[in-house]
């Protein structure tokens, strides 16, 4: 049972790419291209010496006319795609109906007599011939929607020279001579690859755009938006290959269901109702995806997507902290900041209060009677016992407070004499982080030197 | 003999569309008020930012004298343990003569992003303890730990040996490496190997809606699908389709994880499943659960699919104590709350273990 998200292994991609009318829709747009070339050719001849002296008015004829002339050609390749995603909807309806259809055939076929595997295997086959169709159709749909798209930043280039139109176009002239290029095999699952084509055009378009110097202010900025950039492609990737192993298991699911539904029939126990149709279903379906869920393909997979979504998240952020810099505003980085100042003091001050309750019960302060031990200022480490109280106070140094005073009286260093004999490697384990780098340390030695 | 598919099916649309419509009017009579859960009265003692400890009102005249604190998982909201009047462990055990507080860690917001285990355990966990302590008289209380709060709870009697008189764990994983079965440690598979340092980067705080969607996902067309087609079924019974709503209301009620607890969670325990090895770090600590020298009941769901059963068992080997008890029953994770059988037993079965403690 397949469920790494291959096609079924006898189905051929190729087969499509020479599809007599995707031949057709490709001649088509050549010669679209031809005509609205020959069409600007015409309206740019027809630019008199009068009519320069008036430039308004023959951008607005021009425009007219190059208008008329696209619409003129594009109607039947617009009509023709809309055909083609109004034929993939309705094959959609039939697959959705089929599969309703199928189990009150099925259940009757096999009640009747006829063999289950057969019959099974006949109802499969007109799915996987639906399937085909809905995705043949809907990669001629965006192939004629992306050539189309392509001529128009054609004309625009040779009607505007020196503008960057050009670098958007893909140089291939067609899906096929791509996918050569790319070396797809035949038995790759077509939606992946055209999940492939979207990026790649996305990559060799925009991404060339992007590369040409003096796009941002600086270096930094231009790097950091490409790398998002790329972030988003490696986004993109990742969900399509995720996107093609749940569709796998979907057909999967539609295998193993319509193989318990004849089973159901050949025991004599077919469903009866909408119920029973929903829950078997479910069973089945949550069967299959379960499996395939403990797989490690799968969960490598998931982890690839989930680690994809967070580096595009962090990219996008820095993209949006530089333009919040640019602008003068805070950035999420530096609210951040405070949050871990805010918790180191909140810290600092729960170990205060507990230490103030101590100090107020030894003292005789406490509300009286309960025999109750004192709760301890800080709380007991089976493996190191609570310091008794040493002669300097360390927290007279700028930045060391009772816990930092603490960990460094743990750690050996009870006298300001003891730090500044010290080392900031040799104080690292104690009370290093990111705040506390050597440099900062260095400044702590300093200033315990000072008040030996 | 072939089944007469088309007055079956007819009967069946038309109950279906009675149905739909009493569901369209009862949606439309119930408020988000009417969907109430955690209703046992009990009163905030003490807290400490976004923490609040409460003490549920005593049923009786003369409560247990040792207060029993419940500590609740980080993931979901804790009124679980209290989902509606007649599915209360809180208030089956305030009624078998049980002073019953709860823990309720709140919703962390972007400011909490830093708080660490140590703040969990050795911080809220202590100093809520410290005060049941003082308030009760009580030189040690007892601890009822419940998923994830049943690791908070293990890794504070470790460490505070000496505040707790008795533990008791209920659905609590102690080995994350236990290898997946077709019904369960599907959430150990997906965690082990995740890369939770770049989340936490990235994320800040974990989104609760994230969390519940990776739940959900564990049984994908049962719990996005099948639960709502079924729930079609309950529309015209106000009572049933009050006890789907609470259940619904509590599953979607996920607090966001703070970021820095959430790291560690994930690496120490998914990952590289410290608790049996004895490494489990809390702040400067290592948890050594050999260190559990107090009286442990330890309650587990057989048909656990998110905690196996193997990871809770696991902690019978890793005690210091020789008083340790197992019970079982036959439901889930969540089951062991919601079923009306274990409600039961369950209660009675943790008072009287306590009391003879």
């Amino acid at each position: 049972m397949a469920t790494n998200g291959q096609a079924p292994p006898d189905f051929n991609p190729a087969a499509f790419f020479d599809h007599p009318a995707f031949k057709a829709a490709t001649n088509a747009q050549k010669k679209l291209a031809e005509q609205m070339t020959a069409q600007w050719q015409q309206a740019a001849g027809s630019v008199s010496p009068d009519m320069l002296r008036d430039l308004g008015a023959q951008w607005k004829q021009a425009t007219e006319r190059m208008l008329a002339a696209w619409s003129e050609q594009t109607a039947p390749i617009a009509q023709q795609t809309a055909e083609r995603v109004a034929e993939r909807a309705k094959t959609m309806a039939g697959v959705t109906t089929g599969f309703a259809q199928a189990w009150q055939t099925m259940a009757k076929s096999v009640a009747a007599g006829s063999d289950l595997s057969e019959t099974t295997a006949r109802f499969n086959e007109a799915v996987r011939t639906q399937v085909e169709t809905m995705t043949a159709t809907t990669m001629e749909a965006a192939n004629d929607l992306q050539t189309v798209a392509q001529r128009f930043f054609g004309e625009m280039q040779a009607a505007a020279p020196g503008t960057p139109w050009a670098a958007m176009t893909m140089p291939f002239e067609s899906v096929s001579d791509w996918a050569q290029a790319e070396g797809i095999e035949a038995g790759e699952v077509p939606v992946a690859a055209l999940f492939e084509q979207m990026v790649g055009t996305f990559d060799r378009s925009f991404g060339r755009v992007l590369n040409s110097p003096g796009l941002g202010l600086t270096r930094e900025f231009n790097e950091e938006i490409a790398q998002a950039i790329a972030a988003y492609q490696g986004y993109l990737r990742e969900q399509a290959r995720y996107q093609t192993l749940m569709g796998g298991l979907f057909t999967t699911s539609v295998e193993r269901f319509t193989q318990a539904l004849g089973k159901k029939a050949q025991e004599g126990e077919p469903v009866d109702g909408l119920r029973a149709l929903t829950r078997l279903w479910t069973a089945e379906a949550d069967a299959v995806f379960t499996d395939a869920f403990r797989e490690p393909a799968y969960i490598e997979q998931q982890n690839k997507l989930v680690a994809a979504t967070m580096r595009y998240r962090k990219q996008r952020r820095a993209v949006a902290e530089l333009f919040q810099q640019m602008n003068d505003q805070p950035t999420r980085s530096e609210v951040d900041e405070a949050f871990k100042l805010l918790h180191g003091a909140r810290k600092e001050i729960k170990a205060l209060r507990r230490e103030v309750a101590a100090l107020k019960k030894q003292l005789g302060d406490a509300p009286a009677a309960k025999p109750t031990p004192a709760p301890k200022a800080a709380p007991t480490k089976p493996t190191a016992k609570k310091p008794a109280p040493k002669p300097d106070d360390l927290t007279a140094i700028s930045g060391i407070g009772t816990v930092r005073a603490k960990k460094l009286q743990q750690a050996g260093f009870a006298t300001f004499a003891d730090l500044a004999a010290a080392t900031p490697a040799a104080l690292t384990p104690a009370i290093g982080n990111r705040l506390f780098d050597d440099d900062r340390l260095a400044e702590v030695i300093a200033d315990a030197k000072a008040l030996v | 003999m072939q089944p007469d598919f088309a007055p079956a099916a007819v009967r069946e649309l038309t109950d279906l569309n009675q149905k739909l419509a009493t569901g369209v009017r009862a949606f439309q009579g119930i408020d988000t008020a009417d969907i109430q859960i955690g209703t046992a009265p009990k009163e905030a003692v003490w807290r400490d930012g976004r923490v609040v400890l409460y003490r549920y009102t005593p049923q009786v005249e003369t409560p247990h004298p040792v207060p029993l604190l419940i500590t609740y998982a980080l993931v979901n909201r804790p009124y679980m343990v209290d989902l509606q009047e007649n599915r209360s462990l809180v208030r089956s055990l305030l009624a078998l003569g049980l002073d019953v507080y709860l823990i309720d860690w709140g919703y962390p917001t972007r400011a909490d992003r830093y708080d660490t285990l140590d703040d969990h355990i050795n911080g809220y966990l202590n100093d809520a303890v410290d005060h049941i302590r003082e308030a009760s008289g009580q030189v040690a209380i007892n601890v009822l730990g419940i998923c994830q709060g049943g690791v908070f709870s293990m890794c504070y009697s470790a460490l505070h040996p000496e505040k707790v008189k008795n533990l008791v764990t209920m659905v609590a994983p102690i080995d994350f490496h236990v290898e997946p079965t077709a019904d369960s440690g599907l959430l150990n598979a997906w965690s082990r190997h995740m890369d939770a340092d770049l989340m936490a980067d990235a994320l800040g705080n974990v989104p609760g809606d994230l969390m519940n969607f990776g739940y959900l996902m564990l049984k994908p067309f049962t719990l996005f699908f099948q639960k709502y087609v079924e729930m079609v079924d309950v529309l015209d019974d106000e009572r049933k389709l009050l006890n789907f709503l609470r259940m619904e209301k509590w599953i979607f009620d996920s607090p966001d994880q703070a970021g820095e607890t959430w790291r560690s969670f994930i690496k120490q325990a998914y990952r590289d499943n410290k608790l049996m090895a004895g490494a489990f770090e809390v702040g400067d600590d290592t948890v050594d659960l050999g260190n559990l020298t107090m009286p442990v009941l330890n309650v587990y769901a057989d048909a656990d699919h998110l905690v196996p059963p193997a990871s809770s068992k696991a902690l019978a080997g890793l005690v210091g104590t020789d008083d340790y008890t197992e019970a079982n029953f036959p439901v889930g994770h969540i089951g062991m709350y919601v079923s009306g059988k274990v409600q039961k037993t369950l209660p009675p079965l943790i008072a009287d273990w306590l009391k003879e403690r």
